[in-house]
C-alpha cells in the first residue's frame, strides 16, 4: 500500500500523521523507535526498492556471487542478499524464482529485532532508510529471519560468524568500487547480463507479493524472439 | 510472387508429393553456428521445403544448380524446374533465391496437395 | 600466503576402498587448474599409463574446476573440465578431455573442493554424496537403469532437497541421510540451492562408447566417452552441496574488469546491435537447430555467463539443450514432419532422449547418415550381412529415435558391435572403405567430421589430428560463420578480410603475433610453418584459458568485435582481457603470454601421456577420404568463405571448398608442427631438453624409462 492509495481512501492513517508531524524522521534519525498504541514498530520507508523479472532472468547467478563479493569480498551463494533459485526440470516460467528483499514497509525483521538501544536492524537514516543490519550490534538470534514472512527468507544467516545479513541496496559494499545505496549503484542491478532486476524509488503495494515482479523485457527482447508479455 | 504454373496432373502430383529412391537423393546441409555444416539430404519436396524454412539462426545448403536438375530429371516436373531456373538465375542474393526457392516449392505443393486431394497444410 | 581463487583441496575418491582422501590443492597449483591440473593429477594417480581404453580399472578419472570457477567472471564462472583415458576412439582412446557447464563447478567450490579424482571400481553401483566437506558412498543399485533426469531428481528427493523451485532455505545438517554425528557436528550452513548432480545414464552404465556425463538437463561432457569409464567404475552419480564461499584477491577489479565487460564489449540493450560481430559480446540466444517451439522461453546459462546460450520453454521438452543435440536428428525428422512446428518438436525431443540415455548425440552428425546410407544399400537390415531389427523405414519418426539410442546405448541390435566404437565397428562389418569414399566422414580419431571441414578449415583439422580428439575449440571458426552469413544475405562486409587478420594477429601473442600470414588458408599456405604457428597457438590458448581457467569457448577468445570503436576484442585486452580476470582472482601476475605458456605446458604434459599410450607421428592421419576425395564445391553449403592472400598477396573472402589434403605434404607439415614443439621429428616424441625446459625432467624419466623418450636432434 502506498501513500496515493491511503489518500485516495479518505483516511488519514497512524502513518501519515507521523510523516507529517516529521516523527518518524526524527526517530529514525536517533535511532529510537517509535512505537504506535497496538504495538507495531512505525518506521520511515526505505527510498529505494528492487524489481525483478521472473520471466527474464537467464540463472547465471551472476547477481549472487557479484552480491557476495561486493559485500564480503569472497563468492558465495549463501552470503549473496539475493537468490536466484532454479529447478532444470521445470517449464518456463515456474523453473526460476528470484528472491530479493522487499524492503518492507512495516519490515517485520526490524520490528523483531531485540537489540537495544539501537536495533542491529534498523532503517538507516545516512542510506535513504534502508532496512540494515550492522553486524557489530547483532547477537545472532536469528529473530529477524525468522520473522521474514517469505519464502525463501530474505534474511540470510552466515553461519561462520554466527550473524544475520540482508540486502542494504548496496549501501555498505566496500568492494563494489562505486557509491551505493538508494542514492547510489546497486551490483545486482547493473552487472545483471540481462537486465532482469530493476531499481525504482517507488514503494510497490505492499500488499501483494507479485508487486515486486515486472516486466523489463523491452523491444530487443521482443526482437530475440522472446515473449515480451 | 506470383510464378504462374499451370496446375500439375494428378500423376505429376503424386510424384510432387513422395519420395525418391535413396540413390536420387539430393544432398543438402544446413550452416548452424557454431555446430558448422550439418550434412543431410532431401528425398522429397516437402523435405525441400522444411529445409529451407526461414529461422534466423542458421541457414539451409542446397546447390540451386543441382537443385533444378533434381527436379527436372529426378522428380520430372518441368515446369516447376524451369520457374526455379528463372528465379535462382536473377536474385540479390543467396538468401534472398532461398527463400524464393521456398516459395515457389511452397505454391508447387499446394497445387499437388489440392489436386491430389490431400489437406493443404497452412 | 593464501591460495585465492583456489577452494585449497582435492577430493580423492578411491571407489575400490570407498574412501575419499584430500589432497592439497598448493601441490598442483602451478598447473593452474581444470585440464592442467587434472592432467598432472591423472600422472601422478594413474599406475599405468599406457592403457589404451577408459573401461580400464587403471583409469583416472578426474573432475576440475578452476580458480574463477564460482566467481563472477564472464563465462567463466560455470565450467568444469573432465579427463582420463577415453572409449570409443580408433585407433587408440587417448588421454582426453570433455567440458561442461552449469553449475556443478560452481557448487564444487563452495563445497570446498578444487576437483574429484576418481579411482578404482566400487563393488556394486554407487553415487557420491559431498556436502562440503562431509563425503558419502551411497548405495546406487535402485538408481542404475534409471536415466539421467529421473536419477537426479531422485537423488534429491533421497537427500531431502525440496522439490519446488521456491522453496525455504535448508539446514544442511536437517537435510536425509545424515548419521546423528553429522547432524550434531559442526553447522554446515544452508542454502536455497538444490544439489548439482553428475550422473551418466543407461549409456554408460553399460559402459557404450560415447557414452557422456550429464549434469542438469541439458549440460554434458559428451567428447572421450566417460560416461563408460563411470559405469566402468560402477560410478552412478556425483551430488554436490557447498555452502562456502572462494576468496579472490581483488573483488574491486573483479567487479570492475566485469562491469567493463558489459559496457565496453557486450553489445547495448537499449541501442542493439542484433547482428554484430563478436563472440563474447552477442546476446542470450538458443543455440538450436530448429526454429524454438514458442516464444515462450527464456535464455539459460552457465553460471557467470554474460549471454546464455541454452534456453527453457513453456513447452514440456527441450529445455535446456542446446547446439548438436539439438542437430542430431534434423536431416531425418524432416522426412517425416509436416510441419516446421513438428519438425521442431521431433528435433527437441530428440535432444531430450540423447540427454536421458547419456549417450554423445555427436556421434550421430555423421554418424547416423552412414548408417542410412548402409541400409539403403541393403547392407544393414534385418537378414542382412550387419544384422539389425531397428525400424529403418521409419527413420525420422520420434519411436525410431529412441529404439536408436536405446539399442547404442543397451548394447543391443547393432549397439553390440558398436559399444566399443564406430570405426571399430565399421572394420568389424568390412566397410572399411567408406572410410575411403567418405561414406563414413569420421576425420580422425574413429570420431566424426564436426561441420567445420578438415580439408577446408584447416586450424580445425590440424589441430584435431595433432590432439586426441575432435578438438571442438572455436576460437577462429567465426570468420567462416560470420563472413559466410555475409556473403549469403549479401550484407555488407562489415571487417574486411585484411582488417579481419591482422585483428587476430594483433592478439596472437606470442608465436604469431603481428603475423596476419598464420590465418592465410589458402592452397599456397596450407602446409606452412605459419599455419603451424597458428594451430600451435590455439592449443595452448585453450590448454590453459579455455580448458584449464575454464574461459567457455563459446565466447573467447573475443578478438574483435564491432561493439567496439577500434573494434578490438576482449582478448588480451588490459581491461577485460583474460589475464586481468585471471590475476584478479589468484593475485598473480599473469601476462596473456605466461597463459599460453603454461598452456604448452599442459600440451606437453598430455603428450607424453600418448606417446606412453602409443602415440607415434605414424599413426598420426587423418581418415583416407581427406586425402582421397574433394570437399565438394557447393554440395551442402554454397561456400566456406575464409581470408585468404592471392598471388599478388591481396587478402581477400575466399572460397576454400572443393579441394583434398595432400597426404605428402601434410607429412612435411607434421614435420614442422613437431620442430616447433621441440618433438622428436621422426616419432612425434617430446625430447628431453624441451621437456625440462618446462621444468618437466619427471615426464622425461617416465618417457625414456619406457624407451620413448624422443631422441635430440640437430
Amino acid at each position: 500500500m502506498n501513500d496515493s492509495q491511503d489518500r485516495s481512501s479518505g483516511k488519514i492513517t497512524r502513518r501519515h500523521f507521523l510523516l507529517g508531524a516529521g516523527a518518524l524522521s526524527l526517530a529514525a534519525a536517533v535511532g529510537a523507535d517509535l512505537i504506535l498504541p497496538d504495538n507495531m514498530l512505525a518506521m520511515p520507508n526505505s527510498e529505494g526498492f528492487l524489481l525483478v523479472d521472473l520471466k527474464k532472468c537467464q540463472g547465471c547467478g551472476t547477481c549472487m556471487m557479484a552480491c557476495a563479493l561486493a559485500h564480503t569480498g569472497v563468492a558465495s551463494y549463501q552470503l549473496a542478499r539475493i537468490q536466484i533459485q532454479q529447478d532444470s526440470f521445470a517449464n518456463w516460467p515456474e523453473d526460476i524464482f528470484m528472491a530479493t528483499c522487499r524492503q518492507c514497509q512495516d519490515a517485520p525483521c526490524v520490528d523483531a529485532c531485540p537489540v537495544e538501544p539501537v536495533k542491529a536492524n534498523r532503517p538507516h537514516p545516512e542510506y535513504g532508510n534502508v532496512r540494515m543490519i550492522d553486524q557489530k550490534l547483532c547477537i545472532g538470534c536469528q529473530a529477524c529471519i525468522e520473522a521474514c514472512p517469505f519464502t525463501p527468507k530474505r534474511v540470510q544467516w552466515d553461519h561462520v560468524i554466527e550473524r544475520s545479513q540482508k540486502c542494504d541496496l548496496c549501501a555498505d559494499s566496500p568492494y563494489l568500487g562505486e557509491r551505493g545505496g538508494p542514492g547510489g549503484t546497486q551490483t545486482c542491478v547493473k552487472v545483471c547480463p540481462v537486465n532482469a532486476i530493476a531499481f525504482t524509488r517507488i514503494m510497490p503495494d505492499q500488499s501483494l507479493e507479485e508487486s515486486y515482479f515486472v516486466n523489463l523485457r523491452g523491444p530487443a527482447w521482443g526482437k530475440l524472439g522472446m515473449s515480451t508479455k | 510472387m506470383s510464378h504462374p504454373m499451370t496446375p500439375p496432373s494428378e500423376e505429376l502430383s503424386h510424384r510432387l508429393l513422395g519420395t525418391v529412391p535413396y540413390k536420387d537423393r539430393l544432398p543438402a546441409g544446413r550452416l548452424l553456428p557454431p555446430v558448422g555444416i550439418i550434412p543431410g539430404d532431401v528425398r522429397s519436396l516437402g523435405e525441400l521445403h522444411l529445409l529451407l524454412a526461414p529461422d534466423d539462426r542458421s541457414l539451409p545448403g542446397v546447390n540451386f544448380n543441382a537443385l533444378v536438375d533434381w527436379v527436372e530429371r529426378v522428380i520430372g516436373d518441368r515446369d516447376l524446374a524451369d520457374a526455379l531456373r528463372k528465379t535462382t538465375g536473377n536474385t540479390a542474393s543467396y538468401v534472398d533465391g532461398c527463400f524464393k526457392v521456398y516459395e515457389l516449392v511452397g505454391m508447387r505443393l499446394t497445387q499437388a496437395r489440392e489436386i491430389a486431394g490431400q489437406e493443404v497444410l497452412t | 600466503m593464501p591460495l585465492y581463487g583456489y577452494a585449497g583441496k582435492i577430493l580423492r575418491l578411491d571407489l575400490t576402498q570407498r574412501k575419499a582422501i584430500v589432497i592439497e590443492t598448493e601441490k598442483y597449483r602451478r598447473w593452474g587448474g581444470g585440464h592442467g591440473m587434472g592432467s598432472a593429477l591423472f600422472w601422478d594417480f594413474c599406475k599405468d599409463k599406457t592403457i589404451t581404453d577408459g573401461r580400464h580399472p587403471a583409469n583416472v578419472c578426474c573432475i576440475m574446476t578452476s580458480p574463477l570457477n564460482g566467481t563472477i567472471v564472464p563465462s567463466a564462472g560455470g565450467r568444469c573440465e573432465v579427463v582420463g583415458v577415453g572409449v570409443g576412439m580408433y585407433p587408440i582412446s587417448w588421454f582426453t578431455r570433455s567440458g561442461f557447464g552449469g553449475r556443478f563447478s560452481t557448487m564444487l567450490k563452495y563445497a570446498g573442493w578444487d576437483g574429484i579424482v576418481i579411482e578404482g571400481k566400487a563393488d556394486k553401483p554407487v553415487w557420491v554424496d559431498i556436502r562440503n566437506d562431509q563425503v558419502s558412498f551411497r548405495d546406487a543399485v535402485n538408481l542404475w537403469g534409471k536415466d539421467t533426469w529421473t536419477t537426479q531428481q531422485e537423488i534429491w528427493r533421497q537427500i531431502g532437497i525440496q522439490p519446488e523451485t521456491k522453496h525455504q532455505w535448508q539446514d544442511l545438517q536437517e537435510l536425509e541421510l545424515l548419521t546423528k554425528e553429522q547432524r550434531k557436528g559442526k553447522d554446515q550452513g544452508r542454502t536455497t540451492q538444490k544439489s548439482a548432480i553428475l550422473t551418466i545414464g543407461p549409456a554408460g552404465e553399460n559402459q557404450t562408447a560415447h557414452a557422456s556425463l550429464i549434469h542438469d538437463a541439458g549440460n554434458g561432457a559428451g567428447q572421450g566417452g566417460f560416461g563408460a569409464v563411470w559405469g566402468s567404475k560402477n560410478l552412478k552419480a556425483i551430488s554436490v552441496l557447498g555452502t562456502g564461499s572462494i576468496r579472490v584477491a581483488d573483488p574491486k577489479a573483479i567487479i570492475r574488469a566485469r562491469m567493463v565487460t558489459k559496457e565496453k564489449y557486450v553489445s547495448s540493450w537499449e541501442r542493439p546491435d542484433l547482428r554484430s560481430w563478436t563472440r563474447l559480446g552477442g546476446f542470450p540466444r538458443p543455440i538450436i537447430f530448429v526454429r524454438p517451439p514458442t516464444n515462450d522461453r527464456r535464455p539459460q546459462s552457465c553460471q557467470g555467463c554474460i549471454n546464455g546460450c541454452r534456453t527453457r520453454y513453456n513447452v514440456g521438452y527441450g529445455n535446456e539443450s542446446s547446439c548438436q543435440e539439438t542437430a542430431w536428428y534434423g536431416s531425418f525428422a524432416r522426412k517425416v514432419a509436416k510441419s516446421p512446428a513438428e519438425n521442431t518438436e521431433i528435433n527437441l525431443r530428440s535432444a531430450d532422449i540423447v540427454q536421458r540415455y547419456g549417450f554423445n548425440s555427436f556421434l550421430f552428425q555423421t554418424g547416423l547418415h552412414w548408417l542410412e546410407h548402409l541400409y539403403e544399400e541393403g547392407l544393414l537390415g534385418p537378414g542382412k550381412k550387419i544384422h539389425s531389427d531397428l525400424p529403418w523405414k521409419e527413420i525420422g519418426t520420434l519411436p525410431f529415435a529412441e529404439k536408436l539410442v536405446h539399442a547404442l546405448s543397451a548394447k543391443t541390435d547393432i549397439g553390440a558391435d558398436m559399444a566399443d566404437g564406430w570405426v571399430q565397428a565399421a572394420i568389424k562389418w568390412g566397410r572399411e572403405k567408406d572410410l575411403h569414399t567418405g561414406a563414413m566422414q569420421f576425420s580422425y580419431w574413429g570420431i566424426p567430421e564436426h561441420g567445420y571441414d578438415p580439408r577446408a578449415e584447416l586450424e580445425w583439422g590440424y589441430g584435431s589430428i595433432m590432439g586426441d580428439r575432435d578438438t571442438n575449440t572455436h576460437c577462429f571458426n567465426q570468420i567462416f560463420t560470420t563472413v559466410s552469413a555475409a556473403f549469403a544475405f549479401a550484407m555488407p562486409i562489415r571487417i574486411e578480410a585484411e582488417e579481419m587478420v591482422n585483428l587476430h594477429a594483433r592478439k596472437l601473442s606470442p608465436y604469431a603475433k603481428g603475423r596476419p600470414e598464420v590465418l592465410d588458408f589458402s592452397d599456397a599456405n596450407m602446409y606452412s610453418e605459419a599455419v603451424a604457428q597458428l594451430v600451435r597457438w590455439q592449443q595452448h590458448y585453450c590448454r590453459f584459458f579455455k580448458q584449464s581457467a575454464l574461459f567457455c569457448d563459446l565466447k573467447w577468445p573475443d578478438f574483435y568485435s564491432t561493439n567496439t570503436p577500434n573494434l578490438e576484442g576482449a582478448t588480451a585486452s588490459s581491461d577485460a582481457g583474460e589475464q586481468v580476470f585471471w590475476n584478479a582472482v589468484t593475485g598473480d601476475k599473469l601476462t596473456f603470454e605466461d597463459g599460453i605458456e603454461l598452456g604448452r605446458k599442459i600440451w606437453n604434459l598430455d603428450n607424453a601421456i600418448w606417446v606412453l599410450q602409443g602415440r607415434h607421428r605414424d599413426i598420426v592421419h587423418f581418415a583416407p577420404y581427406v586425402y582421397e576425395t574433394k570437399y565438394e564445391k557447393g554440395e551442402l553449403f554454397p561456400f566456406y568463405m575464409w581470408p585468404c592472400r592471392d598471388e599478388k598477396g591481396k587478402w581477400q573472402y575466399t572460397d576454400l571448398m572443393g579441394r583434398s589434403l595432400d597426404r605428402g605434404k601434410f607429412e612435411e607439415w607434421k614435420t614442422i608442427f613437431y620442430k616447433l614443439e621441440g618433438w622428436n621429428t621422426k616419432t612425434g616424441s617430446p625430447k628431453r631438453s624441451t621437456l625440462e625446459k618446462m621444468d618437466m625432467k619427471f615426464a622425461a624419466d617416465a618417457l625414456q624409462a619406457a624407451g620413448r623418450l624422443g631422441e635430440e636432434e640437430v
